[in-house]
């Protein structure tokens, strides 16, 4: 078991294979060796952290990923990879931009790699297929662009 | 404008010893590889054919390669030189392609590795070829053109999204920049395009050479390219620049179907001699490339209109006028070769079609058939690809069309009459 307190000081008991999913806490526990000590993650709330240990203890018996998810990755795996979003998934980020930007940062910190491209691509999939106007609506961007700036990246922007 | 480029990155080169030294060892890889892909070569070339017809084949290859350089006098001077010294040459030429590319297609298994050396090439020539912003980017950004000097105007101040409705803000503005590339990095390009065009931040972002070089490298692979080696020189001549490499350079687009909408008139009956009938026949041509290399053919009557194929047009297909093939794309030329019937009533090879990527569909056997015929000829369409606009590469023209003898080994071209130029239709469920 480890012991983990968040930034707004509370305490977590948690099973040592699911908080080893987190590098940093892994390296953490490998430098001060056996020991009962709490480890502080000073960037994480209770709120998000509640969410990263859901997704760490439901999938905390799926395959390490690899090193690199581009390069050297099978054809296969990487076919699998593009499917891989689970139902439950869908489920789980299924929340405010807030919550869904917090645990991206939190999954960084954390250094939980498929936490952070699970939750990078649930937020690409906002973007995914909209329209320039559509973008800016979900995420309350304005258009900064004087008109003729605006014209030129049209004119230089290549749609398929 | 590729002169300049050309000389920038040379002159790039010479600043840096440590690119020169790269550069120096990057080709003895290449000599050495190809020395190993010519041991092979020799392998393939038929053991009874004569030196004779093989140094007409020599002359003939080299007049291919001319061609395709377009030095044309060259090429035909060396072309004539071929069938004086052979008249089947062009034959025998074809027939070794053939054999060459089935072999390729063996092998490309294989050939997906070298795409992590590209991408370690094309860091190490960018950290020296490319000017790194003001603002803390993940990576440099190369520009060209009128873009550069747009963005140059929105470096110079920290950017930020900024709030439509100032009552609330823009969350997007909590992540780090690094982490918005991350999520960029899963757009297809079209969604990187336009969110590109939601702001300035926006803009400057997805400039990111991170998320082209991804696109480019996953898109970029044979049969879309001879080879890795080839698109290297071609991404150095646009400095690095993976966006317009990826808008400017060649490729097929697997995310649809390629159709030409032909027209020809048939005289009818006429019921007297004072009123002439005519008929208005329309048929469709269909190409769906994958990305292993097969490419579906298919010729279509007014009976069954796209609306009605698009949706079935798969491996899985059974139909008149249905084949299947092979197809890789040289520069703009679409070569597609090994085209069978694939309407049910001959039997097909038992997939010999295996490459980089599994197959989107099960490709089915020809267990079920009735009876073990085989088909007599394959088909060759050879096809121009043309972008308009730039980087949709959403036009081919047919070139060439050849039935080829399966027992004979002749070529014959085939007369096309009423033939259109064949148009990129984006399908939404083809996209994988």
């Amino acid at each position: 078991m480890v012991i983990l307190i968040t930034s707004d000081n509370v305490k977590y008991v948690v099973e040592k294979d699911v908080a080893e999913l987190s590098v940093l806490v892994k390296n953490m526990l490998e430098d001060i060796g056996p020991s009962d000590e709490p480890i502080p993650l000073h960037n994480v709330t209770s709120t998000v952290f509640n969410k990263v240990l859901e997704y760490c203890i439901y999938h905390r018996n799926d395959p390490p990923p690899s090193d690199d998810d581009e390069g050297c990755a099978s054809p296969l795996h990487k076919y699998l990879a593009s499917h891989i979003c689970s139902e439950w998934d869908q489920r789980f980020f299924d929340v405010d931009q807030a919550l869904l930007f917090d645990i991206i940062l939190a999954a960084n910190y954390l250094d939980i790699k498929t936490l952070l491209d699970d939750a990078c691509k649930a937020v690409a999939h906002l973007i995914q297929g909209k329209s320039t106007e559509e973008i800016r609506g979900i995420f309350n961007i304005v258009n900064d662009f004087t008109p003729e700036e605006e014209a030129r990246v049209k004119k230089e922007n290549v749609s398929s | 404008m590729s002169s300049s480029r050309a000389a920038a990155s040379s002159a790039a080169k010479e600043e840096n010893p440590e690119l020169a030294r790269f550069r120096a060892e990057w080709l003895a890889e290449l000599q050495s590889r190809r020395a190993a892909a010519a041991l092979n070569d020799g392998k393939i070339v038929h053991p009874q054919a004569s030196t004779k017809l093989q140094k007409a084949l020599n002359v003939y290859r080299r007049a291919v390669e001319l061609e395709q350089q377009s030095e044309l006098d060259e090429a035909l001077l060396l072309y004539r030189q071929a069938f004086r010294m052979d008249d089947n040459v062009d034959r025998a030429y074809r027939r070794e392609e053939m054999l060459k590319s089935i072999l390729r297609e063996q092998q490309a298994i294989q050939a997906t590795k070298p795409a992590e050396e590209v991408e370690d090439l094309a860091a190490s020539f960018q950290s020296s070829v490319t000017i790194k912003p003001k603002s803390g980017q993940s990576g440099p950004i190369m520009l060209s053109g009128t873009l550069a000097k747009l963005v140059q105007g929105f470096m110079e101040t920290e950017l930020n999204f900024k709030p439509e409705n100032e009552n609330e803000p823009v969350l997007l503005n909590m992540l780090p920049e690094e982490l918005l590339v991350v999520i960029l990095g899963n757009l297809d390009p079209t969604s990187i395009e336009r969110f590109a065009a939601v702001s300035k931040k926006a803009r400057v972002l997805t400039l990111d050479p991170g998320i082209w070089r991804k696109l480019v490298r996953r898109t970029y692979q044979p049969p879309q390219i001879p080879d890795y080696e080839s698109i290297v020189p071609v991404i150095e001549g646009f400095l690095w620049n993976f966006r317009r490499f990826y808008i400017e350079h060649p490729r097929l687009r697997l995310d649809g179907v390629y159709i030409a909408t032909c027209h020809y008139v048939r005289p009818g009956l006429s019921e007297n001699s004072w009123v002439n009938t005519s008929h208005l026949i329309t048929y469709h041509r269909y190409l769906r490339f994958y990305p292993n290399g097969q490419v579906l053919s298919l010729l279509a009557n007014e009976e069954h209109p796209p609306q009605q194929i698009i949706p079935i047009l798969k491996p899985t297909l059974r139909m008149n006028g249905l084949f299947f093939g092979q197809w890789k794309l040289i520069g703009t030329t679409v070569h597609i070769t090994n085209l069978i019937d694939a309407s049910g009533r001959f039997a097909l090879p038992v997939s010999g079609i295996t490459g980089p990527n599994p197959p989107p569909e099960p490709y089915s056997s020809s267990a079920s058939l009735p009876n073990g015929e085989k088909a007599k000829y394959t088909f060759l369409m050879t096809l121009n690809l043309r972008s308009r606009p730039l980087g949709r590469w959403n036009r081919m023209d047919i070139q060439a069309y050849e039935s080829l003898n399966i027992d004979t080994g002749d070529i014959n071209p085939i007369m096309l009459k009423h033939e259109r130029p064949f148009w990129f239709s984006k399908v939404r469920s083809y996209a994988h």
